[in-house]
């Protein structure tokens, strides 16, 4: 079985900085892969990388037995890599419903001229729309937000409407950059069934960074560890989590999960 | 079934009707009080101009406002418009000369030019240019502005310094130009609103937002940048294309910086962002301007003074983010849309 997501020997290096140094991870569909490292490892550059965010010096992205490297930003999503950001970036001065509409652009398409006639097809078409982002939002019980302006939600209901919206662009890959930050311990307890409860009803394969252990341990498959742009570790959880180098490079010497 | 059909048919387009025969009344109107003599044709050219200006500003708003590009050079695209429309009735066709019957056509066709042109043109500035952001792409659409003007002045088939006279006068006063000049500003709004409320629209809002987040969510940011850049260009290339017709007799100076930033100021004054905001502001301080005429001297210190206790009072400008709601497309599940609707401020 050919991997969703094969990542071979990618690096990048900022003037004399080389912040990623030949990283590489492999996912299967479904699965859930998650990063850790310590602050700076490097973490959120490789997700940069994996968006078309931040060009890779060196190596390659292989999606779906594709190359990505060197397409822009929006390319990688039309292939259908979707992600949310470590610090929130919904479209603040948007309501919730907008966020989400924006988010379907890709599957919005009439011509340039229908659509300044707004024809009967656009009209139409803007209404499944409407329609079809409610239901997104439904989903993932935010319908309440719809009409809401994005930066007066909630924390928690911001981090889960930037997951809306990953969603809503259909991906087949999710990005979750630390979706537990700024979370109490019962809200990443919800956060963990949530993840699972996405993979399996939105059909997605998905690719975390976090530093909560419980939330890593309890939902992924696979974990890559990094620190200081290099791959430290990797292998299921319960591996990891033992591996005398992963400690150390967390705990320093002698601590213990 | 078939006379469902029909009905569903009335249902929608009735709004439109409506709007079109509003306009049709309004114009009437206008007329009749002309014709009474309580209008005088010099108020009459004032409305005309204070639509050339809501035109020009809500091309304005889409950059600025709807797609966040900062660009301060919209005299430059009604100076293309002008010139260019200019050119095809008096220099391609004896406009004068040509049967009452084909008139409306070849006026119609050199609107349409000068919107092309202008289009041409906010392509070829807008495709480079939107490379940098913020203050620096202001400075270089405020150059461009003046870069066309100069080199209007160079080109000695339009008049060269001198101006072009004797261009004819077919949307002007007397020959019923409020039709057009209305024709084309509710034109303009219709296709303006149904552009905002389509996904291109949303994608120049993201734009606006958060670059990097739309990019992600699959935008792609450029095309929709210069598409707004071009399509405001359009609206003032048309506005230009009308000014020549009204006036007959266009000159480098009419399109000065000096005009861009009235575009500006109209756009801010009223509200940036949305619709209403471009309308009420562009009518507004026209009709402002005007009053203040008998002043003289005084009138730019007095209009200063508006500005600026507006900008204490009333700082997002008269409409503040709400748009007028016939505005907002009608969607089925959107029983209770937000007033601010897409647009957002």
């Amino acid at each position: 079985m050919t991997a969703l997501l094969e990542v071979r020997s990618l690096g990048i290096r900022f003037g004399g900085l080389q912040a990623v140094d030949s990283f590489h991870c492999r996912l299967n569909q479904g699965e859930i892969g998650g990063i850790i490292g310590p602050n700076g490892a490097g973490k959120t550059t490789i997700f940069n990388m994996l968006t078309g965010i931040y060009p890779p010096t060196a190596g390659e992205i292989f999606f779906r037995g594709e190359n990505l490297v060197g397409r822009p930003i929006h390319g990688f999503t039309e292939h259908g890599i979707a992600r949310t950001f470590q610090n929130i970036r919904l479209f603040k001065e948007l309501s919730a419903l907008d966020n989400i509409k924006i988010a379907r652009h890709m599957k919005v398409k009439y011509g340039f001229f229908p659509g300044l006639f707004r024809t009967e097809a656009v009209s139409r078409r803007e209404n499944e729309l409407e329609e079809e982002c409610l239901s997104i939002l439904e989903r993932l019980s935010l319908a309440q937000y719809a009409r809401h302006k994005a930066s007066g939600l909630p924390y928690g209901v911001q981090r889960r409407l930037e997951i809306a919206r990953a969603l809503a662009t259909s991906p087949e890959l999710l990005l979750l950059d630390e979706p537990a930050a700024g979370m109490n311990p019962q809200e990443v307890d919800q956060l963990s069934k949530t993840i699972l409860w996405i993979r399996d009803e939105f059909k997605v394969t998905i690719l975390l960074i976090e530093h909560h252990m419980q939330l890593v341990m309890g939902v992924c498959d696979h974990v890559t560890v990094v620190s200081f742009g290099k791959l430290l570790a990797e292998g299921k959880p319960d591996e990891v989590k033992v591996n005398p180098v992963v400690v150390e490079a967390y705990l320093g010497k002698g601590g213990k999960f | 079934m078939k006379e469902r059909n029909a009905n569903a048919g009335i249902r929608r387009y009735a709004p439109m009707i409506g709007v079109a025969a509003a306009v049709v009344v309004f114009y009437l109107a206008i007329e009749y009080l002309r014709q009474a003599r309580v209008l005088t044709p010099y108020y009459v050219q004032i409305l005309m101009f204070g639509l050339l200006n809501c035109m020009v500003t809500l091309g304005l708003n889409l950059i600025n406002g709807i797609t966040g590009q900062f660009s301060i050079g919209q005299a430059g695209f009604v100076a293309v418009g002008a010139y260019s429309s200019a050119a095809v009735t008096t220099l391609l066709f004896e406009f004068n000369k040509l049967p009452a019957t084909l008139q409306p056509l070849v006026f119609l066709f050199a609107v349409c030019v000068g919107g092309f042109a202008a289009g041409v043109f906010g392509y070829l500035i807008g495709r480079p240019s939107l490379r940098v952001k913020g203050d620096y792409l202001a400075i270089v659409t405020l150059g461009f502005g003046e870069i066309i003007r100069s080199l209007i002045r160079y080109i000695e088939a339009v008049g060269g310094p001198r101006g072009l006279p004797g261009i004819p006068q077919y949307a002007g006063v007397r020959g019923g130009g409020l039709a057009w000049v209305l024709f084309f500003f509710t034109l303009t709004v219709w296709f303006l609103r149904n552009y905002i409320y389509s996904f291109r629209g949303r994608a120049c809002v993201s734009c606006r937002e958060d670059e990097l987040a739309a990019e992600t969510m699959g935008v792609n940011t450029t095309t929709y940048k210069v598409q707004a850049f071009i399509v405001g260009a359009v609206t003032a290339g048309a506005a230009g294309a009308l000014q020549a017709h009204i006036i007959g007799f266009i000159h480098p100076d009419q399109f000065s910086y000096v005009r861009s930033t009235d575009f500006l100021v109209y756009l801010y004054a009223g509200g940036v962002g949305t619709m209403s905001g471009a309308i009420i502001g562009a009518m507004s301080l026209t009709i402002v301007l005007e009053i203040l005429r008998f002043l003289a001297d005084w009138r730019l210190i007095i209009y200063g003074v508006v500005l600026v206790l507006m900008m204490l009072y009333q700082p997002n400008g008269i409409c503040s983010g709400k748009e007028f709601p016939f505005l907002i497309p009608k969607l089925k599940a959107a029983a209770k849309s937000s007033k601010a609707g897409v647009t957002g401020r």
